[in-house]
């Protein structure tokens, strides 16, 4: 268990991902919350400021997930945001790092992935003496 | 794991050789929808998994929309990619 809740968002245009995502961090005691466009994250991320987003980069309609990722690095510095996306392209991989995203995940991904680097992303939270 | 074909190897060679590639549109299409698809079914069945449970009626369900999903594109892809088939 997490000595203190961490807040985790996460951004998918699709329903079941965001319900599976809170299913699971909830099951290992993070604060889950989540969005299904850009707008409705950033909205959420001024009221709740999570520690941690999982951002998915091809969204429907409304702000795409990169451009999530800068107005975040604007509302919320030290949020660690990890992008998912099936887009493995390297161009798109350096955009997003340079850009302040601190992983980037192809899926589909394993359950273990997802784990280990959310957990790595707590690691770096708890070292920063948060 | 569907058993390789009986000659898929040389499939894969003759692929090579001939620099036979599929059009960056086509491999659009396939990330999106294949990789996204089976990202959920990763996460219904990792779950479960990791957690030893058994799968619930409701989670089996989600399963198959998904890989009816994946059918429904691969439906959609050839309909539209038919006529450039022809034989191989």
């Amino acid at each position: 268990m997490l000595k203190k809740k961490i807040k985790l968002m996460v951004l998918d245009d699709e329903r079941d991902i965001c319900e599976f995502v809170k299913a699971l961090f909830r099951k290992k005691g993070f604060s889950v919350f989540s969005a299904l466009s850009g707008n409705e994250a950033i909205r959420k991320i001024k009221k709740i400021k999570p520690d941690i987003a999982l951002l998915d980069i091809y969204l429907k309609k409304g702000l795409d997930g990169l451009k999530t990722l800068k107005k975040i690095r604007e509302i919320s510095p030290l949020c660690r945001c990890v992008m998912v996306t099936w887009d493995s392209a390297v161009s798109k991989i350096r955009e997003a790092k340079e850009m302040g995203a601190v992983s980037y995940l192809v899926k589909p991904l394993t359950i273990t992935e997802l784990l280990r680097v959310v957990y790595r992303a707590v690691s770096g939270i708890r070292k920063r003496g948060k | 794991m569907a058993n390789p074909l009986p000659e898929e190897q040389e499939i894969y060679e003759r692929i090579k050789k001939e620099n036979i590639i599929i059009h960056p549109l086509v491999w659009e299409l396939i990330n999106h929808h294949i990789r996204n698809e089976l990202h959920m079914i990763n996460l219904i069945i990792g779950s479960t998994a990791l957690d030893g449970e058994v799968l619930s009626e409701e989670n089996a369900r989600k399963v198959l929309k998904h890989s009816k999903a994946i059918q429904e594109f691969f439906d959609e892809l050839w309909k539209v990619t038919e006529k450039e088939q022809g034989n191989i």
